[in-house]
């Protein structure tokens, strides 16, 4: 029994990685060794990441030959990361499992089917453990410091990491469920952890330098702390580097720690995944509500579309949401920007031309991101009935979308540029430039995103990631967008001793302008055609 | 009220629909039977204007679908086999935003979602997201969002599947009462007890082609409506 749930499990996981979004097949041949050469690929930059990060502190560490600090404080890391990256899946995998209520009519012990779903989430737990932990043992291979043992211990912990990195997340799952089932407004849930989790890994990537002078400077006292407060990775730390004593402490409290957990989990397992909440249904209260017209109608109901999904919100918000943060760190930190940027036009003054090209490349980048407008055509799905049954014309739909799309984007964009007006107190000329520079980036852009959506639109999802994140039309507007982002100072850069840029600034929105008014054309007449043919 | 006159549908190489030609007249309860695949949904869909069709015409109160479709969708209301409505919506806000497309004053709105979702018991539940729906509330909702304009064609795909027998009762007189008052109702159903009792008339499709249309006496005869049908789709 225990062995045909485990073979359920693996074939959902297969399904789930490797099955064709169109034609809901499983990949074979090229296309599958294609998908898997891509999560090496992304499996690889993020090593390298981790390598950086093992290196720089290594490099600290290591002159103060206490070793085992490296192997704690990646250790830690790698916990949290393996913690955090499997949650999403033991959420949906294990407590959320559409399957859940088959499987417990069935005569088959709960243990087992916990079982089986962990073991699928730990394969990835030990995917993204060796990404994590792995390029601190390199590392330290490569510095020549790594015995036998220590290499055996080491590899094991990777193993270790991930088993209790996956009771961790289980725990953060089955919190997560309960939110889910007490929370009605999960989209913004979704987005304040994103954001708590992007905050937090900004904070240490910009203050990384601090973090190692204050390690160098007081490394007495942080291996003392580490070493009395967080006991058990100071003996991770020493099983590293090849303590047998140490390793088998390990050892002996991962997996009792595991078994416990284990226990525990199968003993909960009904309860947890049948509970239900007497969440007070909300007793519906007759407002008055005035009419609007259709267009109003259709914004709101675009709004209320982005507002729900917690995926569609955190996916096309974060652009906004840096566009802010840059603005706030503008005027807070306004000072120490202007200091900055006398020194470095000091050493390169012919920058100072750049400026408003460079604020220009900046909102491109962050406006790119925000691809509202694109999955929203998809997004209709299987409702998409309602829109065609009714008497709205198709250019007011699409006109919905688009309108959303700018008056999301556009205060933000609006915002930050008013700021670095400000702040890099730009002359009357390169204000106005910034001013109507940014108007046509953000009309450009959202007619880009726009234009992609309906030109790739697909209607037959499951999930609303697929549109959100996997889609062809997101991949092209975001790697596409990118490129524009890049090219916009990039260019300017390169021409820069034969361009003065007052013209380039002109040929910009030239270009701009123009490839708006050819994407405003195509949508209006192919647009419209594809869209009511969907 | 509706006229299709030698509808035909392709899909690939297969004719969904081949030919059919059907007249409803106001007033009147129009049942569309047949097998699964019959062609049944592609009819119903082509002539609400969501699913575009080869060949015909397709005429709702004079005005033609093709040409015209958005005044032709001005007056008539879809009722889906399978209701996807916005979840992300509340079941008042999906009312509201339906209302708005049709551009409903306050008054009357409010009017007639009470009485609606008084009828169908969902009046409590319009501050729930859609989301939270079973099958039978979203099916009421989109029966109350059918009838927030007043429509002159109801246009119904399995009405009854998911519904409740009070509601299904409820939703039978409710048809009844829009044919009073000057509506047409045209609805596929496999429930051909109902179709029996409440038709005025009846048209049964098979493999896409017209079989019989007429008078329920027309069609039936002396026997029940499903001896008829069975009998029809052996043939």
């Amino acid at each position: 029994m225990l062995k045909a749930l485990i073979k359920k499990q693996f074939l959902e996981l297969k399904y789930t990685f490797l099955r064709d979004k169109k034609t809901g097949k499983i990949k074979t041949g090229k296309a599958a060794i294609g998908f898997v050469l891509l999560f090496l690929l992304v499996g690889f930059s993020f090593a390298m990441m981790f390598y950086e990060n093992a290196a720089a502190f290594g490099e600290v560490i290591l002159a103060a030959h206490n070793d085992w600090l490296l192997f704690a404080l990646n250790g830690m890391t790698a916990l949290a990361a393996v913690s955090f990256m499997t949650m999403f899946m033991t959420t949906a995998s294990v407590y959320s499992a559409k399957d859940n209520e088959l499987l417990l009519a069935m005569p088959i012990r709960p243990s087992y089917i916990v079982f089986a779903r962990l073991l699928t989430v730990y394969v990835l737990a030990l995917a993204y453990s060796t990404v994590c932990y792995g390029p601190a043992i390199l590392y330290y291979g490569l510095e020549g410091k790594l015995t036998v043992l220590g290499f055996i211990y080491s590899f094991i912990e990777i193993a270790l990491i991930a088993l209790v990195g996956l009771v961790v997340s289980c725990v953060l799952a089955f919190f997560m469920s309960l939110l889910n089932k007490v929370f009605k407004k999960r989209a913004y849930l979704s987005l304040v952890f994103t954001l708590l989790f992007l905050g937090v890994y900004y904070y240490f990537t910009f203050n990384m330098n601090k973090f190692l002078t204050a390690l160098a400077l007081n490394m007495e006292r942080v291996t003392k702390t580490v070493a009395r407060k967080v006991w058990i990775f100071w003996q991770f730390g020493k099983a590293a580097t090849g303590d047998t004593k140490a390793f088998l402490i390990i050892l002996a409290i991962c997996l009792a720690f595991f078994a416990l957990s284990y226990y525990i989990i199968s003993r909960t397992f009904i309860k947890s995944v049948t509970m239900t909440f007497d969440t007070k249904k909300k007793a519906y209260k007759e407002k008055k509500v005035a009419k609007a017209g259709i267009r109003k109608a259709l914004l709101l109901k675009e709004f209320r579309r982005w507002s729900t999904c917690s995926s569609y919100l955190t996916n096309t918000f974060f652009g906004s949401v840096l566009l802010i943060a840059a603005s706030v760190f503008l005027i807070v930190k306004k000072n120490m920007v202007g200091e900055y940027l006398d020194v470095i036009l000091g050493e390169v003054p012919v920058l100072k031309t750049m400026l408003p090209v460079i604020i220009i490349g900046v909102l491109a980048y962050m406006t790119v991101l925000d691809a509202v407008s694109t999955p929203s055509v998809s997004l209709e799905g299987k409702s998409f009935w309602v829109l065609r049954s009714l008497p709205i014309k198709t250019m007011d739909i699409i006109n919905a979308k688009r309108n959303f799309e700018l008056l999301l984007s556009s205060i933000p964009a609006f915002i930050f540029t008013v700021t670095a007006i400000f702040v890099f107190e730009f002359d009357l000329v390169g204000t106005l430039e910034t001013l109507a520079l940014s108007v046509i980036l953000i009309a450009f852009v959202t007619y880009f995103h726009l234009s992609m959506g309906i030109r790739f639109a697909n209607l037959i999802w499951t999930s609303e990631i697929v549109p959100v994140k996997q889609g062809t039309a997101m991949m092209i507007v975001v790697f596409a967008g990118m490129a524009i982002a890049v090219a916009i100072p990039g260019i300017y850069f390169l021409l820069i001793n034969v361009l003065n840029p007052h013209l380039y600034i002109a040929i910009l929105a030239v270009v701009l302008i123009a490839a708006t008014v050819i994407m405003d054309r195509w949508i209006k007449r192919k647009g419209v055609e594809i869209f009511e043919h969907l | 009220m509706l006229k299709i006159e030698h509808l035909t549908k392709v899909y690939g190489d297969k004719k969904a629909v081949d030919d059919l030609s059907l007249h409803i007249e106001p007033k009147e309860i129009y049942g569309f039977i047949g097998h699964n695949g019959a062609g049944k949904t592609t009819t119903l869909k082509s002539v609400t204007g969501i699913l575009d069709f080869d060949e015909g015409t397709i005429t709702i109160d004079g005005i033609n679908v093709k040409e015209n479709p958005l005044e032709a969708k001005k007056r008539i209301a879809y009722i889906p086999d399978n209701p996807d409505l916005y979840e992300y919506m509340t079941g008042i806000q999906y009312l509201n935003f339906i209302a708005d497309v049709f551009e409903i004053d306050s008054d009357t709105r409010s009017e007639r979602i009470n009485r609606y979702a008084e009828m169908l018991e969902l009046k409590n539940d319009l501050g729930e997201q859609v989301s939270s729906y079973s099958h039978g509330m979203k099916q009421k909702l989109a029966i109350i969002s059918a009838l927030i304009h007043n429509p002159k064609l109801i246009i119904m795909d399995e009405p009854f599947v998911g519904l409740d027998p009070k509601a299904a009762f409820e939703l039978k007189e409710l048809m009844k009462q829009m044919c009073d008052e000057g509506a047409s109702i045209f609805f596929s159903t496999h429930v051909l007890d109902v179709a029996e009792k409440l038709c005025d008339k009846v048209a049964i499709i098979s493999h896409g082609k017209l079989v019989k249309a007429g008078t329920m006496e027309e069609v039936k005869g002396d026997d029940s409506l499903e001896s008829a049908f069975l009998e029809l789709e052996e043939k």
